[in-house]
């Protein structure tokens, strides 16, 4: 009886604990959610529609610097990618359609951009900050989870995984 | 009191203690040692007893070391779930994202939710592992494993909604979060008021180079603001701009938008669910010793009644 007393505990056992974002480099090989949301287009779009592709998914707010500075040389990398069934989505994090319009035609972006009203591709692939990058390949698994703003070069070495195991 | 209603109340005591960790989950007084050695001296006890009444030949004899038999199976299950069982621990998470629980070797998916999932604070987590199928943990329907039990708390919780005056959409981040892009607020921190403490959790808004403080008070803590007739749960917002200069506070009431330091803001106030984990006896050598117990009693009941019975009919036969 002793025994099994010394084993026990002197009470005080409970703990608390937060689940804390790992960042987007941790997802790397789990499966990609979708979710459906509003489209810039009108409508609705959702990463699952793409399934097939290789989609590079960025998350990204007007208000956010370094998403302005990458925002060119995502498009350049959508318009010499794409040929090759490569995809660029485009997320904005909570912002109007107004806006994100405005923006689009400042930075003539013409690749499919969704609005992410209740930020739930931000929550679900973990972003620490923006701009965050990931890279689903054309099974639907995430191949890379990128924190931060990518050159047109780390772009294309992103993918490059992806386009190799086709 | 004759020494079987002395043992049966006994084997009621130790039986009711291994049960309560299915009723009262979590307590701490499961994992300490009065409680394990009183259950450890009651089997005990129950076991000495029941190895005299088979062999005693006394009425219904077996019959009533059968039902101590079952006693001493709940008692043997509620010690080894004290003993054995995952320490209480509670997991927060942010809607939509997995946190891994090592303790029960699975990661627990937070269910994604809205502010209207936030309002009826109905969502679920998913216990995933790589040995087994998904199991879902729904609100008022624990889980039990092996010598655990899985439970949803339910914690305050606020899905924050900005706007400016123009009525565009704004992005809400949480900096020292546990999510980065989460507009859920799920009060980690506490304040102390009065000598009580109150949740607290912080967000920015951005575009607007704001940073809220927002204090939670339940229903019943909003007589701390005896001027106001509130009907439900608040938050207090304590805002401040970018240089750290104060902008101001605003109370808000749910799903009513505020004007505070250029923005509206709006709080739906509810709750989210934390993942409990507790010790619990295992579910199957409860029922069973249980309802040994009972039909040994039963039987023994039974017994003594057929006995009184032919005591009856014999003098007139």
């Amino acid at each position: 009886m002793l025994l099994l007393a010394g084993c026990y505990g002197g009470g005080g056992t409970k703990r608390t604990f937060d689940g804390m974002a790992a960042g987007p480099r941790g997802l790397a090989g789990a499966p990609a959610v979708s979710f459906d949301i509003a489209s810039l287009r009108g409508g609705t779009d959702s990463l699952g529609n793409y399934r097939g592709k290789i989609v590079v998914m960025n998350l990204w707010a007007t208000w956010c610097p370094p998403c302005k500075d990458e925002m060119p040389d995502l498009q350049r990398f959508w318009l010499a990618e794409r040929g090759r069934g490569v995809v660029v989505l485009g997320i904005d994090q909570g912002e109007s359609a107004s806006a994100v319009r405005a923006f689009t035609k400042t930075y003539g972006v013409t690749f499919p951009v969704l609005l992410d009203a209740d930020q739930q591709y931000g929550r679900a692939y973990a972003a620490v900050g923006l701009p965050t990058t990931v890279v689903v390949d054309r099974n639907g698994h995430i191949s890379a989870g990128i924190d931060g703003l990518l050159t047109l070069a780390q772009m294309r070495r992103a993918i490059a995984p992806a386009l190799a195991a086709q | 009191m004759s020494e079987r209603f002395g043992l049966a109340v006994l084997a009621l005591a130790a039986i009711a203690a291994t049960l309560a960790q299915d009723v009262v989950p979590g307590l701490d007084a499961y994992h300490a040692w009065p409680y394990a050695t009183g259950l450890a001296f009651a089997a005990l006890v129950l076991v000495a007893a029941a190895w005299r009444e088979l062999r005693g030949g006394r009425l219904g004899g077996r019959r009533f070391a059968f039902a101590l038999a079952g006693a001493v199976a709940v008692a043997a299950g509620g010690l080894a779930s004290g003993l054995l069982g995952p320490d209480t621990i509670t997991v927060r998470g942010t809607p939509g994202t997995v946190t891994p629980v090592p303790d029960l070797g699975v990661a627990a998916f937070f269910g994604q939710t809205d502010a209207a999932g936030i309002a009826s604070g109905n969502a679920a987590i998913t216990l995933r592992s790589r040995t087994a199928a998904p199991v879902d943990v729904v609100p008022g329907h624990p889980v039990y494993g092996s010598l655990s039990v899985q439970y949803l708390v339910p914690a305050p919780a606020t899905f924050i909604d900005a706007h400016d005056l123009h009525g565009n959409h704004l992005t809400i981040t949480q900096p020292q979060g546990t999510a980065f892009l989460s507009p859920i607020l799920l009060f980690p921190g506490e304040q102390p008021i009065h000598g009580k403490s109150y949740p607290i959790d912080t967000f920015a808004v951005p575009a607007f180079s704001r940073v809220v403080r927002t204090l939670y008070f339940s229903a019943a803590d909003t007589k701390l603001f005896p001027r106001a007739d509130f009907k439900g749960p608040i938050v207090l917002f304590s805002m401040t701009g970018g240089d750290g200069r104060e902008i101001g506070l605003q109370i808000a009431q749910s799903e009513r938008p505020v004007l505070l330091g250029g923005l509206v803001l709006q709080a739906t106030i509810g709750t989210y669910p934390r993942l409990a984990v507790a010790s619990a006896p295992p579910l199957a050598l409860s029922s069973i010793g249980l309802a040994a117990f009972l039909g040994g009693l039963g039987a023994l009941s039974m017994a003594r009644r057929k006995r009184i019975e032919s005591a009856e009919i014999s003098p007139t036969a």
